[in-house]
């Protein structure tokens, strides 16, 4: 070959490098266009129904020190209802941290639940029309994530960590035909599994060693070669093999720890560790282990609001110590230290009137369905030369259909979303 | 109608108001539980109509009752739904469950010797036990084979080999 036929075909294969679209090992033909901001991002739904006059503007007090900065005390008279709790495990409150958006929206659509959990993990307004029975009719952040994402759409970097099972399980993946169940997040309800009995199922698996699992392997693949009614691909086909492996040896440890009494009071709370508290601390269980780039975990036991108010306050305060210990597990785990930004909102918030419901304590419940359940607020904390540290944001600015986007624009992957599937945008303002 | 006929027709209503009060009250606090029992299975000795694919709960009253021989409880199944509810890969949880049920204390495996004494019976008993159909006989040839050649693989290696497979997840 001469110089001049090196130095042209040298010239071909490099300007085919770049004009080309990339395969992907996941058999994509495209990658991620657009520059990340970080490579982690965690998404808490302080759900339940927090009122802003509760939560920043602190009408009982700072409930909430972990999250708000503050030392206004908390009301005399619910005082006798609140449970000991450590002192918050962050030298600042977290909103130094980033940017306080304090007149967040719901936006438009009923402020249930399930509409504000499927609103904010879907960011499309959605109403009554909502199924509970089935996956949600419009794509999840995971399926955006997992289907349009560069590094790696492996399961164990997409998470929905809920507190329940149910209806929040149809938020792992929805009925869109260009998304669907391969990219669905990996969906575990540590609660229901781990109480005591429920993991009985699966508790005593038999490992197969090496020799063993060979040749199970060649006998399973003699006998479906020979079924020729279908091909079980798995029913959703979440993970691949090898990460199924590591899923079961998680989820195997923490059975194990769950039986060994290791996951009971994992932070020394003693009897105020309520249930949002440990859903917090089973993600960060999963954080720990596989450092996902995308977990949504969430908090509801502040509900109980609809019929004991002084328990709610007292259930923010432990939803408060649980974010402000999540974040600092985050800033502990190398990988995700600097380089996660943690995105915190209630799901909705609350009536501005009360309901006929009084606790022990003569204070009056709270429903939600009013103008002001729509008024919630949305805190983004991160890294200094990433998110902007310290700001208050008063005015009205940004709604719940924003955070999917942004969450989009942090991990590098919004523009690739079909501009029809998002009519939010994301919350730039908070972003260096 | 005199006092007493008037007092036994009163009563006599009560009495089948307050049963059916306590039909619906007892009937509707019991959650609809399906238990899928062992029936009289026929077996076939193709698997070219198997097309229906199980749902995870007839998957796992299927998968105890062909390892045990009787019915799942009640009790048993409730958990099984709950992990498949709590954990989103569902065939994680499948795999997790058949393993489990493997290593039961209460499990009665062949031995090996019991497998060395007739290999083509326990190839046949397997197939029937899983699949409900006897095996082809490039099938029951090639098992065989595996098995005389694998010393060492044990009937719980076989077992799990045959529960994980595709047709496993047929009916």
């Amino acid at each position: 070959m001469n110089r001049r036929s090196f130095l042209r075909n040298t010239g071909m294969a490099a300007a085919a490098t770049f004009a080309l679209p990339y395969i992907l090992p996941t058999g994509r033909l495209f990658a991620a266009t657009g520059n990340r901001v970080v490579n982690h991002v965690v998404f808490c739904l302080l759900a339940g129904g927090v009122r802003n006059l509760e939560s920043i503007q602190k009408s009982e007090g700072n409930l909430m020190p972990s999250l708000f900065n503050g030392t206004e005390p908390i009301s005399n008279d619910i005082l006798g209802g609140l449970d000991a709790l450590p002192n918050p495990v962050n030298n600042q409150a977290l909103q130094n941290y980033g940017t306080l958006f304090k007149e967040f929206r719901y936006g438009a659509g009923f402020p249930g639940h399930f509409q504000g959990h499927t609103t904010a993990i879907t960011g499309s307004v959605v109403n009554n029309d909502i199924s509970f029975n089935q996956p949600t009719q419009k794509p999840t952040v995971f399926e955006f994530y997992r289907k349009h994402n560069l590094s790696s759409n492996s399961g164990l970097n997409a998470w929905w960590v809920s507190n329940g099972i149910g209806e929040n399980q149809n938020l792992s993946y929805s009925s869109d035909p260009s998304y669907g169940a391969k990219y669905s997040a990996n969906f575990f309800s540590p609660l229901d599994l781990l109480v005591d009995g429920n993991y009985t199922p699966l508790d005593l698996c038999v490992s197969f060693n090496q020799n063993e699992m060979s040749r199970v392997d060649q006998m399973r693949s003699f006998l479906n070669q020979n079924f020729n009614a279908g091909v079980h691909q798995g029913q959703l086909n979440i993970n691949t093999a090898s990460d199924r492996e590591q899923m079961d040896a998680f989820i195997t440890k923490l059975i194990k720890d769950q039986k060994n009494g290791i996951n009971r009071d994992p932070w020394n709370c003693g009897s105020s560790m309520n249930n949002d508290m440990y859903n917090i601390y089973f993600a960060e269980r999963i954080i720990k282990q596989f450092k996902p780039e995308l977990l949504v975990v969430n908090m509801t036991d502040i509900d109980i609001c609809h019929n004991n108010y002084t328990k709610s306050c007292n259930n923010m305060r432990k939803a408060d110590y649980a974010v402000g210990h999540l974040w600092n597990t985050i800033q502990n785990t190398p990988g995700m230290a600097n380089d996660t930004i943690l995105i915190v909102a209630p799901e909705h918030g609350r009536d501005i009137q009360s309901n006929s419901i009084i606790d022990s304590f003569g204070r009056y419940g709270n429903d939600h369905g009013d103008a002001n359940s729509k008024n919630i607020f949305c805190l983004i904390a991160g890294p200094p030369s990433k998110v902007v540290q310290n700001q208050v944001v008063q005015s009205v600015t940004g709604q719940s259909i924003d955070i999917v986007p942004t969450i989009a624009h942090i991990l590098g992957f919004k523009n690739d979303i079909p501009s029809h599937y998002l009519s939010g945008t994301p919350l730039t303002q908070a972003l260096v | 109608m005199n006092f007493w006929e008037y007092n036994k027709t009163i009563a006599l209503k009560v009495s089948t108001l307050l049963l059916c009060v306590l039909l619906m009250t007892t009937s509707s606090c019991k959650k609809d539980l399906s238990i899928y029992e062992i029936n009289e299975v026929h077996v076939s000795n193709s698997n070219i109509d198997k097309n229906g694919l199980k749902k995870d709960i007839e998957f796992v009253s299927q998968a105890y009752s062909d390892l045990f021989e009787k019915p799942i409880s009640g009790g048993a199944l409730e958990e099984a739904i709950i992990a498949f509810n709590a954990i989103g890969d569902r065939d994680l949880v499948r795999d997790m469950m058949i393993r489990d049920l493997l290593n039961k204390s209460t499990l009665s495996l062949p031995d090996r010797t019991t497998i060395n004494a007739d290999v083509d019976l326990f190839v046949n008993k397997t197939y029937k036990k899983f699949y409900k159909r006897l095996p082809a006989p490039f099938e029951l040839f090639s098992l065989r084979n595996m098995i005389i050649q694998n010393q060492d693989m044990q009937a719980k290696e076989i077992y799990y080999a045959f529960m994980t497979a595709n047709e496993y997840n047929y009916f």
